[in-house]
């Protein structure tokens, strides 16, 4: 019943209508069809079996004395004339015993009537007939009848009575189709209208003319929708003017951010390249000091650092807000990350008396490793910088995969300075500003890495039981490549027997970094320009193995340019370009070429780490 | 010279009456019978009889020629037109027919100069035949006696003077009356219902019953007795079968118009049937449709006599009259009936015979 139901609910109010007009028509068609072919059917056998009943009879009457005489001749011209005159097919007259006349053939199709002759009775001879009691029969008349004409005419009233009830069914569908338009039209007129109006076109309206209730209906519809599109024009005037208002502060706001991207892009760009001089000089010095020259040349080799490290992190800044840092995520061992970073600090702990613990849990999960390194690498400086004796670096399990927490046994940070600490600039018991305790940098960049590895940098931390920050990674089962991190800081006093060529339009670059080349026992070519390095590339008998090329030369050609040259003229070497600029633009298209980067100012120890690695026989590239 | 014209006409006188007395027999062997006949279908089994007798050798006639009443009496109609026309004798009169059309050509070939019996069977034959004008003989066969008598009280019967035999059809009440002792025996109670016009035959069957009666006493049977109804119109048929049924032990249907109308005559055996009582009539018909027996004339000594009569009328002087019955009678019985009504009825030809010795 329920699927009935649902079968004749439709979404269509005109066939609904049209259902709700046919359906009783239908049915009265249906069943005055039935009944009148059933009544029609029913008479027509009434009929026949009287027509038939009334033939019989009236042989048997009138055979009767014939068949009390025997009278044969009489029986079979009275069946004769029966059957030639179409009354009967077959007709057969006996009297059960030694008389039987028939006349006509019995049709396949014939039904069989049959009554007992008896002697009529003469009225007023023998008094009135006694019905219960009639007289002996004394004979038989059967009589076959063809129902052929009975059959066609039953067929035909079958077929009449079927198309006259299709014909009512045609027609009360047609009528039925035509109300059901009449009454639906209009109403999907109001029910587009009112889906326009729902879809935003305002100006959508019925337009329907009558006077009935739908047409009434329209009206109130296109009234409201006539109030809707002068409210929606009024408030659309004023979100206009908000948003123009908008972009305009939006357009002043994001000129101010790329003025100062350019402008922390361009200072990094001018502060680097004399820092970058300076620490190859001092680097360049420190062997050739003497012991009253050593400590100032210390104090200078840190002021560079201080230098380098505020450069640094101006560089993450401005590629963070140029939105040029990617992360690219794959698995990643923690054992080894652990291991790396245990590398960085550990010598820094140990003069710090700092126990620095880690334990993995021997998970791996899916990140970037390089930014992944960079956000541990300055929380761990952090926790060893603060603790008094401990620092815990662990993995724990966690609902969406491992939470990778840093604990310090330190003082602690008070919940007032806990949301705040994020903050650019921002420290916490440095109000002197002691620049060698960093810049207030460091945790805004790691949790600007952090969002962009799909995590954050959660902190729990009560005054004098010390400070945990954390954050959660997702873990994968996939075991990881071989990860190229950057080896160990600790220089190799070996030296590298490399070709190098210097090419910079920095005199003192030059300068300070061939010295430095040369005592790590290099050969080295330089030139200023991209003409000079063309030449020494194109001179067969130099094969350099590693090319070291300033981005920015002078003239039209950049290191890129040199980088395409050098590939072709000498494949076998090593290119590096280093570069104190850090625009988003001068980063993809070096990402694009697929050029190993160093920022300015180099540290002299990276920069032999990474001549040091092309005396492998698998070069390594080093990451941007 | 009236010696001489005295002689000569004496003798041509005796010339003459020697060629008429020479000539009469020829006249009489070129005699023939025209057979006129009405449309029962009886009737030309019987006159194929008739002409078997013709043709037999040593016939009497030369032939017999067969006409049906109405050809009869529309030949009739044209030979008095043209006679009363030209006022000429028949004998011109058939000799001008022949330059008539066919259609209106007399349909009888007869020779100029035979002689000719006019022979009719039925009642419908009889009165054409009587309404002819003509010095024919003229013989009337299987006539009815109250048919026979209405053509009496004709004026044609009277005005013709012609020779006329009649050979009636019905039985007498006595054969009757035998047929019924015979086939059931102490069945006397004799119910009749009739037509006002077969009074005579009533009144022959009461007289018939009462000569029974007085001539033929007999203790172990009972009497005789004749009950009877008349019903002047078709309608009181039943009411006079309700009379003449409860105290009948057979019905007798006389050769009235009750007996020789079909639905009287069925109406007659249908109450009988439902009385559970034997019919006896005189027509084989009726012996067909119901009745138990019937005595009727058998058909070829009636032909033969039909044949004798009709010689015997050919020579007979105008205004001869002869009035015969059948000479043998035939029973016919249905065995159907009988079976019904629970009787064992003797041969027909047993009846027959115990029919001839009562005579």
């Amino acid at each position: 019943m329920r699927n009935i139901a649902r079968a004749l609910r439709s979404n269509s109010l005109q066939r609904d209508l049209v259902r709700l007009g046919v359906l009783p028509c239908a049915t009265a068609a249906v069943a005055l069809t039935l009944w009148f072919t059933h009544e029609r059917v029913v008479s027509l056998e009434q009929a026949f079996h009287e027509n038939g009943t009334a033939i019989v009879r009236q042989l048997a009457a009138a055979s009767d004395l014939s068949v009390y005489a025997g009278d044969t001749a009489t029986l079979r011209d009275l069946a004769d004339n029966t059957v030639a005159k179409g009354i009967a097919a077959r007709v057969e007259i006996g009297n059960g015993a030694d008389m039987y006349v028939y006349a006509g053939l019995a049709p396949e199709h014939a039904r069989v009537f049959e009554v007992p002759v008896r002697l009529r009775t003469m009225s007023g001879l023998t008094g009135p007939s006694n019905e219960q009691d009639p007289p002996a029969a004394i004979g038989t008349v059967r009589v076959f009848v063809d129902d052929i004409v009975l059959r066609r005419t039953r067929m035909m009233s079958i077929l009449a009575g079927v198309g006259i009830g299709g014909l009512a069914l045609l027609l009360a569908w047609l009528s039925a189709r035509h109300m059901a338009r009449a009454v639906a039209r209009p109403l999907r007129q109001i029910s587009s209208t009112v889906a326009a109006l729902r879809e935003g076109k305002l100006d959508a309206r019925c337009n329907l003319e009558g006077h009935n209730e739908i047409a009434a209906l329209a009206a109130d519809v296109d009234k409201m929708a006539q109030r809707l599109q002068d409210a929606y024009q009024l408030q659309e005037d004023r979100i206009r003017a908000a948003t123009t208002e908008a972009l305009t502060r939006m357009t002043q706001a994001e000129q101010a951010t790329q003025s100062r991207t350019r402008f922390l892009a361009t200072a990094s760009h001018d502060l680097r390249q004399p820092v970058h001089a300076m620490g190859l000089f001092i680097d360049g010095l420190l062997p050739t000091a003497t012991a009253a020259q050593l400590p100032s040349i210390r104090r200078l080799q840190e002021g560079t650092q201080v230098m380098s490290s505020l450069l640094d992190a101006l560089l993450d800044i401005s590629r963070l807000d140029a939105n040029v840092l990617s992360p690219i995520f794959a698995p990643t061992r923690l054992r080894d990350l652990f291991r790396h970073l245990d590398v960085l600090h550990a010598d820094v702990a140990r003069e710090a008396g700092v126990a620095l613990v880690w334990h993995d849990a021997g998970q791996t999960v899916m990140t970037d490793a390089g930014l992944l390194t960079r956000v541990l690498d300055n929380l761990v400086r952090n926790a060893v910088r603060h603790a008094c004796g401990r620092v815990l670096v662990a993995v724990r399990r966690s609902a969406g995969g491992v939470r990778i927490e840093v604990r310090d046994d330190g003082a602690g940070i008070a919940p007032a300075y806990q949301v705040r600490i994020f903050e650019e600039f921002y420290q916490i018991g440095n109000t002197q500003r002691d620049r060698r305790n960093g810049f207030g940098l460091g945790l805004s960049i790691c949790a600007r890495i952090a969002a962009l590895l799909g995590t954050e940098i959660h902190v729990r931390s009560a005054q004098n039981r010390g400070c945990t920050f954390s954050l959660e990674l997702p873990v994968t089962t996939i075991v990881p490549a071989p990860t190229p991190l950057v080896e160990s800081g600790q220089s190799d006093a070996s030296l590298l027997h490399v070709n190098c060529l210097l090419v910079d339009d920095d005199e003192a670059i030059l300068e300070g970094t061939g010295n430095l080349l040369r005592q790590w026992g290099c050969r080295v070519d330089w030139a200023r320009t991209s003409h000079e390095a063309l030449r020494h590339l194109e001179d067969n008998d130099h094969c350099y193995d590693l090319i070291l090329c300033d981005m920015q030369l002078g003239g039209d050609e950049d290191g890129l340019f040199l980088l395409r040259q050098a590939r072709a003229l000498q494949p076998r070497a090593t290119f590096i370009l280093i570069s104190g600029t850090t625009t988003p633009d001068m980063l993809r298209r070096v990402r694009e070429a697929s050029a190993t980067l160093l920022t300015k100012p180099v540290a002299p120890a990276k920069l032999r780490a990474v001549a040091g690695t092309l005396r492998k026989p698998a070069r390594q590239r080093a990451r941007v | 010279m009236t010696a001489l014209t005295r002689s000569s006409i004496f003798r041509t006188a005796g010339m003459l009456m020697l060629w008429l007395i020479a000539s009469l027999p020829t006249t009489l062997l070129a005699a023939q019978i025209t057979l006129v006949v009405d449309s029962h279908p009886s009737y030309a089994a019987f006159a194929e009889r008739l002409r078997g007798l013709s043709a037999a050798p040593g016939a009497r006639f030369t032939g017999v020629d067969v006409v049906s009443v109405a050809r009869f009496v529309s030949d009739s109609r044209v030979a008095t037109t043209l006679a009363s026309r030209d006022d000429i004798d028949p004998g011109v009169a058939s000799a001008r027919t022949r330059s008539l059309p066919p259609s209106t050509r007399p349909p009888v070939s007869r020779r100029s100069g035979d002689s000719r019996v006019l022979v009719g069977l039925g009642a419908e034959a009889a009165r054409a035949l009587i309404q002819q004008r003509g010095a024919e003989p003229v013989l009337l066969a299987r006539l009815g006696f109250l048919e026979y008598q209405t053509l009496q009280a004709m004026p044609a019967w009277h005005q013709a003077r012609r020779p006329i035999g009649v050979l009636l059809e019905d039985p007498a009440p006595q054969e009757m009356l035998t047929l019924i002792d015979t086939v059931l025996p102490g069945k006397r109670r004799i119910g009749v219902a009739a037509s006002a016009q077969a009074n005579v035959l009533i009144e022959k069957l009461a007289d018939a019953v009462r000569t029974r009666n007085d001539l033929h006493p007999q203790r172990s049977q009972p009497f005789w007795t004749l009950a009877t109804a008349v019903a002047t119109q078709r309608r009181e048929l039943n009411a006079a079968l309700q009379r003449v049924l409860p105290v009948s032990d057979t019905l007798l249907i006389l050769p009235d118009p009750v007996g020789l109308t079909s639905t009287a005559a069925l109406s007659v055996l249908q109450s009988a049937a439902n009385a559970n009582l034997p019919v006896f009539a005189s027509s084989e018909a009726l012996v067909r449709a119901g009745a138990l027996a019937a005595v009727v004339p058998s058909e070829a000594p009636l032909a033969e006599q039909v044949y004798a009569m009709a010689w015997r009328l050919a020579r007979a002087t105008p205004g001869t009259s002869l009035v015969e019955r059948p000479a043998q009678w035939t029973v016919r019985t249905n065995p159907y009936v009988a079976k019904r009504l629970g009787l064992v009825l003797l041969a027909e030809e047993e009846l027959a015979a115990a029919l001839a010795r009562t005579r």
